[in-house]
């Protein structure tokens, strides 16, 4: 081919690659604007818990004086802000370490969702009693309070608990804004953080795949600049001759290029030379502007392993200035065997005796260069020339390594929120166990004593790795093989003071992760002892073996079983919600009433765990969807309401819905095509029957979570096992009514 | 005519998943659980391709590599092992081994491998 042409199918192929790129950035940088849209989503929702916070903190000191509806719309927007989150999805596919950081986020978010439902809920609760009573100071005071008829006591008692819970529930959503705070800034540090990273990744990508285009461009112009520099020498040596008159010159030119055929006069051989090589210098040059424009090293060598001096400038940043003295080998590997068998594979290849990927698989593909770590690529180049291409890992691995750690923190603060209960016996027996190691001396060491101290270490080591105090947990497991190895050996000794340091640092630096965010009054647990439920049930065993049932201090015992009722209940306002959002339906905050009295949590377990079933019921088929709701002049938002009566005959269970009620008539085309009946008439307790025995569903399709009608009975058999009665009341268009009746006394 | 091959390892399993890939490419393909085996097999039936585990029970699959170039120089013998063992794949590439497949198995990999060979057999190369 003629140099002209080969020049040109040269510049067409720069073009080509140069449009390619552009095209590719396009494409490869849109991660980066779905991550900065995410870390506006961020702001957003810190925007919402901040203003949340404000409102928040407005209530708490003065709970009764404020309006309600700014903390309802801060809640709502806080709420809004948290359903967008589940539509960033950049960080999951751009680096696993900030996926999990970001689920963290999300969760620790989620928290805070619950303290202000419940706030809503109390507002609510408080707001049907008088709210003048409270504000009313002398109202509340002894002397008024006595004179009060019973039952108006009884309802200033439960406002006044219900105040306690309210402040209870608004402290704890404030003490979560700061791990939040914390948490979402540091996400958002580190996406803004990720960002100029992917595009400089992305940046380095295009480059990088521009350059295994150019790869070939590059050669050619590499060979061709060689080529006609050797031609031009040998030219300008003949010219030389001929000047000097020697006119024996010859001209020794390679290949069947131009120069091949010299017909024409000097002088236009001249100029057309320095033309062609004025071109390649300029090619030349765009090459290794784009070499040099990415952060990546680029360099070529050949069968001695000596590094050709075309190389990109990223080599001088990532090897120095002189990386070209030494041969490939020695640049990078230290080891001489591996050396050795790097020189035994490249020479596989140069010979052509080997196919190169086969070698290429197993040379290195990461070094570490003095404090840089770098991963190497090899391709093999026509004209025996290897091609490294080297990259600078040393940042992804430190983003990585971060990455990592705040991972472990946020594990650490998710535990120590949620098992806070727990979270003070666990530092109490790490600082049992570190005080018995710090003055720890040789007696000790007898078996008798290490047992009990091994036996404790193992228990803190599970404790450790429940509450994610992974430093801790490894520094326990460290100290367990320390001992262990010490007394395996006959003049057993061990150095206990370095046992309480090893323990003590890791512990230390983990506590700090919990206080630095949550404060470290956190973990206290003001005068109280933890008894484990099975010991109390067994020491009222004892107490009921020697003392009369009526018996105050047994009475007093018993009332440490029970638990709240509605406590107990707490959780199906958040399943009905659950359950209507996953339909795209609403319900109203509610929560139960007439609860609020002590149960023993055993006997009310089983009944209470069959009450999903109704709710649930209720919400997919009782519950319109808000636009029919509206269409029908509802609120869009179902009602739900629970509540619970006790008489001196027992306790009524009612639950209400307001959705469409029950259509008999659907109930019974359904059983007549079903063949649970024929053409005859059937009366109300056949139809009510077949709701209850799970035959039939008046729905076309089960849904997810109801519709097979197995949970109505289940609902009924345990009702019936506890001796009650469950019926229902259903007006069509108005909502549907069970009412679970419990006789008093009734077996758990 | 479909190529045909040998197979030499001593795990059972092993031969069993390559006889199953290369059955893709290949028919007529015979199995050798040890370097005695595998000599008697390339003498009777001299395949155009051999897949050779480098470490068997007991001997070593360089060892077979250089029994069957000793008796044909153009054999076709493919190297099978486990990563981490570079000293003795660049050792048998040089001896003439003609390329190497890593275990566990990646059936594209095996399969292109394959396809290389033959297409060098077909030239003539």
């Amino acid at each position: 081919m003629k140099i002209a042409a080969k020049l040109q199918l040269l510049v067409l192929g720069n073009a080509l690659v140069f449009g390619g790129v552009a095209g590719l950035n396009t494409v490869l940088l849109a991660p980066v604007r779905e991550m900065k849209a995410e870390v506006e989503i961020l702001d957003e929702v810190q925007r919402a818990s901040a203003n949340l916070q404000i409102h928040t903190g407005l209530l708490l000191t003065s709970p009764f004086a404020l309006q309600r509806a700014p903390f309802l719309e801060a809640a709502d927007g806080y709420r809004k802000a948290l359903s967008n989150l589940d539509t960033v999805r950049a960080i999951p596919r751009q680096n696993p370490g900030l996926e999990g950081a970001f689920a963290a986020f999300k969760t620790l978010a989620g928290f805070a969702v619950e303290p202000i439902l419940q706030i809503q809920i109390l507002r609510d609760r408080v707001a049907t009693l008088s709210e003048k009573a409270f504000l009313d100071p002398s109202f509340a005071s002894a002397r008024r309070l006595r004179n009060l008829p019973a039952l108006e006591r009884e309802k200033l008692t439960m406002a006044f608990e219900a105040l306690n819970d309210l402040e209870t529930a608004i402290s704890d959503l404030s003490n979560l804004y700061p791990a939040l705070t914390r948490s979402s800034e540091e996400h958002r540090a580190d996406i803004q953080a990720e960002i100029p990273r992917i595009e400089a990744s992305v940046f380095a990508g295009t480059a990088a795949l521009a350059v295994v285009l150019f790869i070939g461009a590059m050669l050619v112009s590499f060979l061709i600049t060689r080529r006609i520099g050797q031609s031009l020498g040998s030219v300008e040596s003949s010219f030389r001759q001929l000047g000097s008159g020697d006119f024996e010159a010859k001209l020794e030119v390679k290949g069947s290029d131009e120069f091949g055929s010299l017909e024409i006069s000097f002088g236009r051989l001249v100029e057309q030379l320095q033309a062609l090589v004025g071109l390649v210098d300029s090619q030349r040059r765009a090459v290794q502007t784009i070499l040099d424009a990415s952060d990546q090293g680029f360099f070529s060598f050949g069968a001695d392993l000596t590094i050709d001096p075309e190389h990109s400038a990223g080599c001088i940043t990532l090897f120095g200035p002189h990386f070209r003295q030494k041969p490939v080998d020695q640049l990078l590997i230290s080891d001489p065997d591996q050396q050795k068998e790097f020189h035994q594979g490249v020479a596989l290849v140069f010979s052509g005796q080997a196919n190169p990927e086969v070698v290429f698989s197993f040379l290195e593909s990461e070094v570490a260069i003095g404090n840089r770590i770098l991963s190497l690529s090899w391709k093999h180049l026509v004209e025996g020339k290897i091609l490294c291409t080297v990259s600078d890992l040393t940042l992804v691995k430190r983003l990585e390594s971060l990455a990592a750690k705040d991972e472990a923190e946020k594990h650490i603060l998710i535990n120590a929120v949620t098992g806070r209960r727990l979270l003070p016996r666990f530092y109490a027996e790490a600082d049992t166990i570190l005080a018995t190691l710090t003055f720890a001396d040789a007696s000790l060491l007898t078996s008798a004593h290490l047992k009990p101290l091994l036996q404790s270490l193992h228990t803190l080591k599970g404790d450790a790795g429940v509450f994610g105090f992974e430093m801790t947990r490894k520094a326990i497991h460290e100290i367990e093989g320390l001992i262990d190895e010490a007394l395996s050996r006959p003049t057993g000794r061990v150095a206990f003071s370095l046992l309480a340091q090893i323990l003590g640092k890791a512990f230390r630096t983990e506590q700090q992760v919990v206080s630095s965010v949550l404060g470290s009054s956190w973990a206290v647990e003001a005068d109280t002892i933890p008894v484990e439920e099975k010991t109390l049930r067994s020491l009222i065993g004892w107490f009921s073996g020697r003392l009369v049932a009526a018996d105050p201090g047994l009475r007093k015992l018993r009332s440490l079983l029970m638990v709240n009722l509605s406590q107990m209940l707490a959780h199906l306002p958040r399943l009905s919600y659950q359950v209507a959002g996953s339909m795209g339906k609403q319900i109203l905050p509610w929560s139960a009433t007439g609860a609020d009295f002590s149960v023993d949590p055993r006997s009310w377990d089983s009944l209470i765990r069959v009450l999903p079933h109704l709710i649930t019921n209720m919400v997919d088929h009782g519950i319109e969807s808000p636009d029919q709701r509206e269409s029908i002049g509802k609120d869009k938002r179902g009602r739900i309401h629970l509540e619970v009566t006790r008489s001196v005959t027992g306790i009524v269970l009612t639950l209400a819905d307001d959705g469409g009620g029950i259509s008999w008539t659907e109930v019974e085309a359904k059983a007549r095509e079903r063949g649970l009946v024929g053409e005859e008439e059937v009366s109300q307790v056949v139809r009510e029957e077949w709701l209850w025995s799970g035959q039939l569903s008046t729905r076309e399709s089960v849904s997810e979570y109801s519709g097979r009608g197995v949970g109505l009975s289940a609902v009924r058999a345990e009702v019936l096992r506890r001796g009650g009665t469950i019926a229902l009341a259903t007006k069509p268009g108005q909502g549907t009514t069970f009412a679970i009746s419990l006789p008093r006394g009734a077996r758990p | 005519m479909k190529p045909t091959a040998l197979v030499v390892d001593d795990s059972p399993v092993m031969r069993m998943r390559l006889t199953e890939i290369l059955s893709r490419r290949c028919q007529g393909i015979h199995e050798a659980s040890s370097v005695e085996e595998a000599l008697m097999s390339y003498d009777q039936h001299r395949p155009d391709l051999v897949t050779m585990d480098i470490s068997m029970r007991g001997e070593n699959g360089m060892g077979g590599l250089w029994e069957i170039l000793q008796r044909d120089p153009e054999a076709s013998v493919v190297m099978v092992s486990a990563l981490g063992q570079r000293k003795i794949v660049f050792d048998c590439l040089a001896m003439g081994a003609k390329d190497f497949i890593v275990k566990p198995f990646d059936t594209e990999r095996v399969l292109a491998s394959v396809d290389r060979i033959l297409a060098l057999r077909g030239s003539g190369a």
